[in-house]
């Protein structure tokens, strides 16, 4: 701002008439125009501008264009002066911030001038802004207006006047016609929630109360006071009110007089002409609004009041229009429809949609269609969903019409009329249940089974017009027992497990089981849950059949397409106690009958029983009369003698014992002396024959061998003195196995006592029992008698702990299986011998003891310990035997190492001193001296390869074998390629088969192969065809056999067993070199591998050399 | 014995010595060859024990040394060299007739630098003998403390 002042540009314009022309324009231009530099900061403005802003020019060349724009709308919407491009106009509102802090809204016409200048035209758009303010109150209050009620229009009113003003309270009065007497409408919401908590709206008082801002009344004009304190006529405040600082009141005019006034106050700057005018259009339009408000109001009020007297009538009075919309209803019409269809009826929406029940919706709806064709009429009615609710009217329908006589809706009129009907309806009840009562107990006295139900229940179903129900029975065990299910319904229910049979544990919550347990009535009209399957439930009526205190039945109706009434009720809850008696007597009949028919099952059941017990029996029954006569002769009986009931029945008992007796005792003096007995025993109760089981030996008819039976025989009391009854059953097995037994013993005795070896018996606690034979009295030298009884003897003090396990053994049912144990013999002398011994179990297979049979080994022990002594013996001379084996083998390998050195060194020296010799002697020597040389030299040198072959056999022997899996093939292939420099120039025909994999030392086994093939090589040196095979032999045993055949020079088979020895040689040495020591060599690998080598030849016809593995070799 | 040579020969048979000795002469290697008869000769030496108090300081190049002794033969030489912190840089050629393994491997395990086996061929020898020579005493750089080629 300290800036200096610009050049004014205006000054040092060139005096001409353009220029003034310019100056003229730009000085008295309406709009404010502004330049500025580039960077914004004005160089020239002219007078407009200065006015608009309130500065002087001066003070304006100071300022830049951001110092007139407020911070918060620079923040909102920058200026971005480098946006301005030349000849380019841009237009834009603003707010500008006048000197005085004042914001003025202005409409900038910018544009960049050519030299980077800006110009701004600046036109002042407050009024413009002010009336659009305006307009936009006014429509957001005619859109208020229409939702809101006066009160709440007046309030937005103010409001608006407030804001558009930039007041801080407001308020709104109301002026009588008499321009007198005033009513405070309304505060505005600012007023009331800040400043004002003065009571008195509504309040009517006269004006010559109010305070200054009355004045507008008497001067007919709105009025302005800006500086209200110094008022001289004004008078206090009412306590609350707010503290008006300035005010401006506008009254709003109809005609001649003052409807209302409106004020507002405390604005920060002075109120003026712009205020007036936004408060006189927005109070007139508010004014316009309420009166229309008010007037509605009244006409409401004024229909209430119509309403209610419409209301308070006993009747039901109602009007619908042509689509049967209710126009009109009073209170009554609405307390039945709730009551009748549960619903809050409402004008505007039809009555027919309200009426559920679609009988009651069809007359209703015929009734309007003929009112509204002009008819009066008056109808009787039922309405109602819910049956017991449903209520009965008289109804009149009177078509209403308009000015022009067209039928425009119905007005009805109705009259509940439901009492009287009911009493008509009680006195027709009443008569149809005698007849109905009448109809059951005949049903009850003529139909004598479960049919009855069914039959009881049709009537009362016609009775009730229900669809189903059911009449049942509680029977045995508390169940519900439905006989009256079985007809068609039965056909209809669809669930799974349907029953007529129903216990009380399946009767849940339904209301039927209730109705059992509480001994009540019960009404429903659902939801019902039922079942899948079952029979849809509309509504149901269940009551009980109580007869005393119990509840001896149920009857049940469902599915009344009206539902049940309470008449409905009280005829169900009649017929049910009336059936009660009937229904008690009835069950009571049943429950004996069905006890009688039980009692008479079980007899029959028990005779059954015992008849079958008797026929089945395997013992022979035979039943004795109070004469002697046979009456029972089961069929065991009939098996065991041959006899046949048909003969025997009715036969005196002793002439039966005479049929099966023995030939030679069918005397009649036996007879005679049976028939006393029995006579004797049938008459006094006692006899011998009573005593014990009697064996009877018999033979069985007709004519067969003779068997055996056991009797017993006992009396039986009657009334006329004795029976008698036979249990006999047929022991002649059982005989027989006894003494096949008895047989089998004697063996068994036999066989022990001749036995060779000692077989004795020990109880648990090792005493001697039931066996010792001859020959354990032989081997040990206790007689029986000695040890019977007794502990065993001959287990010395050092055996017991032995010999207390072995019988923990047998104790737990094992045996003991050639145990040798050392025991003593009578003498004192101890014996060796082998237990076996098995458990002894009694019949019922416990363990009572053992059975041991004792082996004699002494002598077998005693060869034993020979054996063990001898071998003893041989294991030390094997082992002296290796040690010196061992120190043989030391030597020689000391003496092969020392071959190894010290032979060899000579044979250095010779030839390293010919060497030197022939070097000092050069070209004196004569050529057989030379000769002499070379033949020293060459034996020195073949010395040498003599030891090292001779050293490598030997290592041959000691060299440490590793077991590996060698592949022959894979081995020999490779040999060839080794040996390919002695073969170059050479034809030879290799043929090599499959070979394979074997077990043993690769480098041996290499090392034979070389031996052998470069031997093959060698040998057929001189043939101009070469061929060399090496195949393996079909595999005979556990055995490898791999051999290599040539066709070199052969051999003789004479010396074939020379050929593997060490330095043996076929051949001169000038024929083919060698030290004979490579098939030595081989040999000893494939012993060493616990196989064989031979060879087969012919001189001059080639040779074939073997060799053999063993499958798994054991190192030799 | 007071001038310092640069290889050790140990070996006990006087022949093998003047063969050994015509071999390296070929090179003139021979006046740097000091001859150890057995063992102990050599042990002596090298500590500079005895008749060797008196030499002058320093180890040899290269030692020769030949396996069967009498006395002290030449693995005991050779192990006691290697397991002394002094002695066990100096080279150690095994010079001997023996092939056989058990002494490679003794050899071996003990750190000796090279086997040579004594070929029986005159013509042989000689060549393994120079090319020891001439590896140990002149291509190889032999380890700190060793005599100096003069």
């Amino acid at each position: 701002m300290n800036r200096e002042p610009r050049k004014q540009i205006v000054a040092s314009v060139p005096h001409n008439t353009s220029t003034e022309l310019y100056q003229v324009l730009f000085e008295q231009a309406a709009d404010g125009i502004f330049i500025a530099d580039a960077q914004g900061c004005f160089t020239e403005v002219n007078r407009r501008g200065c006015e608009m802003l309130g500065y002087t020019r001066e003070e304006m060349l100071a300022l830049s264009i951001e110092d007139l724009i407020p911070a918060e709308d620079l923040a909102r919407d920058p200026l971005r002066l480098g946006d301005f491009r030349t000849g380019k106009t841009v237009l834009k509102e603003r707010r500008l911030r006048t000197k005085y802090g004042h914001l003025l809204p202005v409409e900038i016409n910018a544009r960049m001038l050519s030299g980077g200048s800006l110009l701004g035209m600046v036109r002042d758009i407050t009024e413009h802004k002010r009336v659009q303010s305006i307009m936009q109150a006014r429509l957001r209050l005619l859109e208020f207006a229409s939702s809101h009620s006066m009160d709440e229009l007046l309030t937005a009113t103010l409001d608006e006047i407030e804001a558009l003003t930039g007041s801080t309270i407001g308020f709104y009065h109301f002026l009588e016609a008499d321009q007198k007497t005033l009513s405070l409408q309304n505060w505005s919401t600012n007023t009331l929630k800040n400043m004002c908590t003065a009571e008195g709206k509504g309040c009517h008082y006269d004006v010559a109360q109010a305070g200054v801002w009355v004045d507008c009344v008497y001067e007919r004009r709105p009025v302005i006071h800006n500086d209200y304190a110094s008022l001289p006529h004004r008078k206090g405040l009412p306590e609350g009110h707010a503290p008006v600082v300035r005010e401006v009141v506008v009254p709003i005019f109809r005609g001649n007089l003052i409807k209302a006034i409106i004020g507002v106050g405390n604005k920060s700057t002075h109120y003026n002409e712009s205020d007036i005018e936004i408060v006189s259009q927005l109070g007139d339009l508010s004014w316009d609004i309420a009166e229309r408000k008010r007037a509605e109001e009244a006409l409401k009020e004024q229909y209430s009041t119509l309403r209610s007297i419409i209301d308070s009538a006993n009747a039901l009075v109602f009007s619908v229009d042509r689509h049967y919309r209710y126009t009109s209803f009073n209170k009554g019409h609405a307390a039945v429809m709730k009551a009748l269809y549960g619903v809050e009826i409402e004008t505007g929406h039809s009555l027919l949609d309200y009426m559920t029940v679609s009988e009651d919706r069809e007359a209703a709806r015929r009734n309007l269609d003929r009112a509204l064709a002009g008819e009066q009429l008056m109808e009787e009615a039922y309405s109602g969903e819910e049956l017991r609710l449903r209520r009965y009217f008289q109804v009149s329908h009177s078509p209403v019409k308009s000015e022009e006589g067209q039928v425009i809706g119905v007005a009805v009129l109705a009259q509940d009329m439901t009492e009287h009907k009911q009493a008509e309806e009680a006195l027709r009840q009443s008569e149809q249940r005698k007849t109905i009562l009448n109809q059951i107990a005949n049903i009850f006295l003529t139909v004598p089974d479960d049919e009855m139900y069914a039959e009881v229940l049709a009537v009362v179903l016609q009775v009730m017009k229900s669809e189903f129900g059911l009449f049942g029975f509680i029977g045995a065990n508390n169940d519900l027992v439905i006989p009256s299910l079985t007809r068609e319904i039965w056909n209809e229910c669809q669930v799974s497990d349907k029953s007529i049979v129903f216990p009380p544990d399946t009767w849940g919550d339904s209301l039927w089981g209730r109705a059992i347990r509480e001994k009540k009535t019960f009404y429903s009209d659902g939801p019902f849950h039922i079942p899948e399957g079952h029979i849809h439930i509309d509504n149901f009526l269940t009551a009980p059949i109580v007869f005393g205190n119990e509840t001896i039945g149920i009857i049940s109706v469902a599915n009344n397409e009206r539902g049940y009434t309470e008449e409905n009720k009280d005829l169900l809850e009649g017929i049910a106690s009336y059936i009660s008696p009937i229904l008690n007597a009835r069950l009571q009949r049943d429950q004996q009958e069905q006890e009688r028919k039980r009692a008479e099952e079980a007899l029959r059941e028990s005779e059954e029983k015992f008849r079958t017990i008797i026929e089945q029996s395997t013992e022979g029954v035979v039943l004795i009369d109070e004469e002697g006569n046979i009456v029972e002769w089961n069929q065991a009986n009939e098996r065991m003698t041959g006899l046949r009931r048909d003969e025997v029945i009715g036969m005196p008992f002793w002439n039966m014992v005479m049929k099966t007796a023995a030939p030679e005792r069918q005397t009649s003096q036996r007879r005679e002396f049976i028939r006393a007995a029995v006579l004797e025993a049938l008459q006094t109760g006692q006899s011998y024959l009573f005593a014990a089981p009697i064996e009877i030996e018999f033979y069985p008819q007709p004519g067969k061998e003779k068997r055996y039976m056991h009797q017993i025989i006992f009396p039986i009391k009657t009334e006329k003195g004795y029976r008698l009854a036979s249990l006999t059953h047929d022991i002649t097995e059982r005989k027989q196995v006894e003494r096949e037994l008895q047989r089998s013993n004697n063996l068994l005795r036999a066989i022990i006592e001749a036995a060779p070896t000692a077989i004795i018996g020990l109880d648990l606690d090792g005493n001697v029992q039931a066996v010792w034979n001859p020959a354990a009295e032989k081997m040990l030298g206790w007689s029986v008698q000695e040890v019977m009884g007794h502990p065993l003897p001959n287990v010395p003090v050092e055996s017991q702990e032995e010999f207390r396990r072995f019988r923990e053994m047998i104790r737990s049912g094992k045996t003991l299986d050639d145990v040798e144990v050392r025991r003593q013999r009578h003498d004192g002398t101890p014996i060796d011998y082998s237990i076996y011994a098995s458990p002894l179990r009694d019949a019922e297979g416990q363990i009572t003891g053992n059975i041991a049979v004792l082996v004699d080994i002494t002598e077998r022990k005693r060869a034993e310990e020979e054996i063990r002594k001898l071998n003893q013996e041989l294991e030390q001379r094997v082992a002296d035997r290796t040690a010196q084996l061992e120190a043989v083998n030391n030597e020689l390998e000391a003496f092969a190492y020392s071959v190894s050195h010290d032979l060899r060194a000579p044979l250095r020296h010779i030839n390293g001193f010919l060497e030197l010799l022939q070097k000092s002697l050069t070209g004196a020597l004569g050529e057989r001296s030379q000769h002499y040389m070379d033949t020293i030299s060459d034996s020195a040198k073949r010395m040498g390869t003599l030891i090292d072959d001779l050293l490598s056999f030997s290592r041959m022997g000691r060299y440490e074998m590793s077991k590996m899996q060698v592949d022959l093939g894979g081995l020999v292939q490779e040999i060839i390629q080794e040996l390919e420099p002695e073969t170059r120039g050479r034809t030879i025909d290799w043929r090599i088969a499959d070979l394979p994999t074997v077990t043993g030392d690769r480098a041996m086994l290499r090392l034979a192969l070389v031996n052998l093939i470069s031997n093959a090589l060698k040998f057929t040196r001189l043939h101009p065809q070469a061929g060399i095979e090496i195949g393996c032999l079909p595999r005979r045993g556990t055995e490898t056999v791999v051999f290599i055949r040539d066709n070199g020079v052969g051999f003789d088979m004479a010396y074939a067993d020379k050929l593997f020895g060490v330095f043996q040689r076929l051949h001169r040495a000038d024929e083919f070199e060698g030290t004979g020591i490579g098939l030595a060599n081989v040999r000893r690998i494939i012993h060493r591998h616990g196989g064989r080598t031979w060879a087969e030849g012919q001189v001059n016809q080639g040779a074939t050399f073997y060799i053999s593995l063993p499958q798994a070799f054991q190192e030799t | 014995m007071e001038t310092l040579k640069r290889i050790l020969l140990v070996e006990d048979d006087p022949k093998d010595v003047e063969l050994t000795l015509a071999a390296l002469g070929e090179y003139n290697l021979a006046n740097e060859i000091v001859v150890a008869r057995d063992g102990v000769e050599a042990i002596d030496y090298l500590y500079r024990r005895g008749t060797f108090a008196q030499r002058p300081a320093g180890n040899p190049v290269v030692i020769l040394l030949d396996l069967k002794m009498p006395k002290l033969d030449g693995l005991q030489v050779l192990r006691q060299l290697k397991s002394d912190e002094q002695m066990r840089f100096v080279p150690v050629v095994i010079l001997t007739s023996s092939h056989e393994s058990r002494d490679l491997e003794e050899c071996y395990k003990l750190g000796v630098n090279a086997y040579v086996v004594k070929p029986v061929c005159f013509t042989e020898f000689i060549e393994a003998v120079k090319q020891i020579g001439i590896f140990w005493a002149l291509i190889n750089e032999p380890p700190p403390g060793s005599v100096k080629i003069r």
